[in-house]
């Protein structure tokens, strides 16, 4: 038995660099409402099932952690170490951060057919940024005098309510189940272009700017000039419900069970998009652009003032308003459960294309049975993130279950090396 | 131009201390301590040319080019306008005319000091009324004719009845009669009333007193002899600040003149007389204006009556070759007295007929103009300006850099010198050498090719900063040699001459 388990152990940590993906925890919860969360077609076991106020939070960069480009004094004060930045950075580094909030989720389950219903608040930001520009804004210009640099930013949110109806079959070994889903949404920001090159001319330091940069909003940005510039995140709401921001998706599972020891299962959740009609600002700033220096003839006797009026008005940016659409970032999972007496084992791969980056996640853990709870170790391994382990506790109270799963335990006592952040917490109740 | 451009990096400096305290603003999810960042920011790019500084300077100074682009500098004196009303303003009531037989000649201008004499006329906006005093027992009637005093051709006329008042004395008063458009030819000054006055039964009838009377008198077109004026023009000047800052060295500009300009619109003759146009050099010395044209005058030119609405403009140059100026100029003249009167019919003879209308008027002006057609000497020139710069924490260094071309025909050093309270040197921005930029090569046409870009740097390190506290002024020193001055060779500068400036820096921000 040990045998197997460390058989399944080194497959999953060897897979884990090929792979990604959503969170393994709801595999954990296969057979509740929980599960149909990564797999519309995992088998509900009761009949009347529900999840109640799941939440779970996410938190990933693949660029460096504060650590690795800086270094600390005795006394503790920390400063950027500059011969660090070069090896620190990658030249395009993310930060991925994400929000899910599910009210309610309901399904009933009757013979081989379950129908499914459920409300969730959604969130998810990207901020991408290249090596140049974290080295521009980290030690100035004036070393790259003559060079061109990449620092065009991309910056997306998308933040949507969903509403959805599902059915799930199973027959023999086999079922399947998907979800419909109609979408509201209540903020976007979808960078479709970011290239900003600059450079910073020898002969006097003049600043150039080629700009391709186009920007869209829903409920997000408003542009006056680069001072200001009003960013607006909405919270949890359910602006625009039944109104604008319209949007459909779907979730499609299948599973397969060739006995009480295996599952095999594969799923594709958040196919779909929305059309964003509320306010639907385009943004674009387009051509090359220089920051020359002043006219003695224009000097006011306010430099700053003169500084700052300039650079605001260095780029063109054009607005308008124009429908558009965003594709939801869709991810695939493939899994594989293994169940040995009070053990489960369970390996999970997902591709996720967030804001058209894609993501590989592979993940493994071992849950233990141990009376009324559930306990487990789970490691996720991602890009540049090769040691994430979390924890996983389930606590099984008749019809009701408490679940909770963090990640990156180990760094968690010290975030300056760490690379991500997970939470979820969930409740299920079946009957 | 270059005071603004020191006060402007005295202000990056300050700007670039204060971008050190900002850090957080650039590097916002760092809280601890940075090391330093270096920042290359360009500062100043521009084209200073003859035209442009010129014309930015605003006030009374100016630049035209001929059409080759050879500049001149015109520095505008003050300017006198007067309208006709000036001339021949509204005449108000002040008494009436005394109707006193069948036939009454009245004076139109009764005192008449400039000897006016008006042939023709037309009236504006002014309006008449007859008044009528009689003893008679009942209403009496009056026919007034004016033959003089007429519309279209039609001479003025009215009719009116004087109703009994059962008094002892009857007074009457017609409502006002317009005259505005009438017109009136008279000689001397003279108008007839004519006047018959009757009964009910046709018999005359007798009137104790009778007289018109009117709110003023005002005409949009006078023709005739209009009077002698004269308008001073007084204590006015004009200051050259061309030579405000000069220290020693010498220049000779070929052809500086004093201009009158006179737009004329009155048809009638003006002469500005000089009373004294004198100069002052910056020295202090005042020397007069010596000219022919001082003691005669000088006439400008007027519309004549085909020609009413025209305006006449004629300019009269004081120059080398009807005075001294020349030799006044190049003394390096500050400033430019003048007390000059403008004179309306100067000569008054009575015999010369001329018009004004009521939007008649004449403008002087009074300028010098300096054509850049000279040379210049081992000039010196200076300005002072106060300087004030504060410590700070953040800023570790700065490096300017200059890139400088120019296209004067001349060898141009420029020194800027820190002095502290007690007037002492501080620093040199420059070094002991100061900035010197070779001239720029003449060609065969007389124009010259724009210089090669050369390039300086300012070092700023902390120990530098440090010292210019000290500093409380900044004194600007610049020198210019024209090419062959020696030769007093004249060469033009053209307006589109000028300097190329760029000027970057380097910084380097790290807190403490």
């Amino acid at each position: 038995m040990e045998s197997v388990r460390m058989l399944l152990s080194i497959c999953g940590f060897v897979m884990s660099y090929i792979v990604i993906g959503q969170d393994i925890t709801l595999m954990h919860k296969e057979g509740t409402m929980a599960g149909t969360m990564l797999n519309p077609a995992y088998q509900l076991e009761n009949t009347l099932n529900f999840s109640i106020g799941a939440f779970q939070t996410e938190f990933i960069t693949d660029g460096p952690t504060l650590s690795r480009i800086t270094v600390q004094n005795p006394d503790g004060t920390r400063f950027l170490d500059k011969s660090k930045l070069d090896a620190g950075f990658q030249p395009k580094n993310n930060i991925f951060t994400q929000l899910e909030l599910r009210t309610v989720d309901a399904a009933i389950h009757m013979g081989s057919w379950a129908v499914m219903a459920g409300h969730g608040f959604r969130t998810q930001v990207n901020f991408s940024y290249s090596q140049d520009l974290a080295q521009l804004l980290f030690l100035g210009n004036a070393p790259f005098v003559g060079q061109e640099l990449d620092v065009g930013p991309r910056l997306n949110v998308l933040a949507y309510n969903e509403l959805y109806l599902g059915l799930q079959k199973k027959k023999g070994k086999w079922s399947v189940g998907g979800k419909i889903k109609l979408l509201y949404g209540t903020a976007s920001m979808f960078t479709e272009k970011s290239n900003v090159t600059f450079t910073t001319d020898d002969e006097y330091y003049r600043w150039d700017f080629d700009n391709d940069v186009t920007v869209r909003s829903s409920g997000t940005i408003r542009y006056n000039r680069l001072d200001s510039i009003n960013f607006t995140l909405p919270g949890i709401t359910l602006d625009n419900f039944f109104y604008n921001n319209r949007g459909w998706a779907a979730d499609l599972g299948l599973v397969f069970k060739p006995d009480d020891q295996w599952t095999f299962s594969a799923s594709t959740l958040d196919l779909g998009y929305i059309r964003w009609d509320f306010f639907p600002r385009k943004f674009q700033s387009l051509g090359s652009f220089s920051f020359d220096g002043f006219d003695l003839f224009d000097l006011t006797e306010n430099a700053e003032e003169a500084l700052r009026d300039t650079l605001n008005q260095l780029f063109d940016v054009t607005q308008n308003l124009e429908e558009y659409t965003t594709m939801l970032n869709t991810s695939v999972n493939v899994g594989a459960t293994y169940h040995l007496n009070k053990w489960t084992y369970h390996g999970l791969y997902q591709w996720r294309n967030y804001f058209g980056i894609p993501q590989h996640n592979f993940s493994m853990s071992a849950v233990r049975k141990i009376f009324f709870t559930d306990v487990g170790v789970q490691m996720t391994m991602r890009k540049n993130d090769f040691l994430n382990i979390g924890l996983y506790s389930n606590v099984n109270l008749k019809y009701l279950s408490i679940y909770a799963a963090v990640h990156n335990v180990v760094h968690g006592w010290d975030w300056t090396r760490s690379r991500s952040f997970f939470l979820r917490l969930g409740t299920t109740v079946q009957f | 131009m270059i005071k603004n451009g020191l006060i402007f990096l005295a202000q990056v400096l300050t700007l670039l201390w204060a971008l050190g305290c900002t850090r957080d603003v650039l590097n916002p999810k760092l809280e601890d301590q940075f090391e330093e960042q270096e920042w290359a920011i360009p500062l100043i790019n521009t084209q200073l040319t003859v035209e442009r500084m010129v014309g930015e300077a605003g006030g009374n100074i100016a630049i035209k080019m001929d059409p080759e682009g050879k500049a001149t500098i015109q520095y505008r004196g003050e300017v006198l306008r007067e309208n006709s009303a000036k001339i021949f303003p509204p005449l108000p009531f002040i008494e009436p005319f005394y109707i006193t037989g069948d036939t009454t000649v009245v004076n139109l201008f009764p005192g008449n000091p400039n000897n006016v004499n008006i042939a023709y006329a037309v009236f504006k906006g002014t309006k008449i009324s007859f008044v009528v005093e009689t003893q008679e027992k009942e209403n009496i009637f009056l026919d007034i004719t004016i033959p003089e005093l007429t519309f279209n051709g039609r001479p003025f006329q009215v009719s009116f009845e004087v109703p009994y008042s059962g008094q002892m004395t009857t007074r009457y008063q017609t409502p006002l009669i317009d005259i505005d458009q009438w017109e009136i030819q008279t000689q001397n000054n003279l108008m007839s009333i004519v006047t018959r006055a009757v009964k009910v039964d046709g018999s005359t009838a007798m009137f104790n007193q009778a007289y018109m009377t009117y709110d003023f008198i005002r005409f949009s077109y006078i023709e005739g002899y209009h009077g002698y004026h004269r308008f001073p023009i007084k204590g006015n000047f004009i200051n050259i600040s061309l030579f405000n800052s000069w220290i020693s060295g010498g220049f000779d500009f070929q052809d500086p003149k004093i201009a009158i300009i006179v737009d004329n619109a009155f048809g009638i003759p003006v002469r500005t007389e000089v009373e004294k146009l004198e100069l002052t050099s910056i020295n202090g010395n005042t020397v007069n204006l010596e000219s022919d044209f001082i003691e005669s005058g000088i006439n400008f030119l007027y519309p004549g009556f085909d020609e009413v609405g025209d305006v006449k403009t004629t300019i009269f140059n004081f120059d080398r070759n009807n005075s001294n100026i020349r030799e006044l100029f190049n003394e390096k003249t500050k400033t430019i007295t003048y007390q000059i009167n403008a004179l309306i019919n100067p000569d008054r003879d009575q015999s010369i007929q001329g018009f004004i209308t009521d939007s008649s008027f004449y403008v002087v002006n009074v300028a010098a103009e300096i054509p850049l057609l000279g040379s210049v000497r081992e000039l010196w020139v200076t300005d002072t300006l106060d300087f004030n710069i504060e410590d700070s924490e953040f800023l570790d260094s700065a490096e300017f850099k200059a890139t400088l071309s120019h296209d004067f025909p001349a060898d141009v050093r420029v020194d800027v010198i820190f002095i502290d309270e007690q007037d002492m040197p501080v620093d040199t921005l420059f070094g002991a050498n100061g900035l010197l930029l070779s001239p720029a090569t003449l060609t065969a046409s007389g124009r010259t090719e724009t210089t090669s870009p050369q390039t300086f740097f300012i070092e700023m390190n902390k120990d530098r900063f440090k010292n210019l506290q000290k500093a409380s002024k900044i004194i600007i020193l610049g020198y210019i040699d024209t090419t062959d001055s020696a030769d007093n060779r004249p060469l033009w500068i053209y307006g589109d001459y000028g300097f190329d400036v760029k000027v970057g820096v380097k910084a380097k921000i790290k807190p403490q």
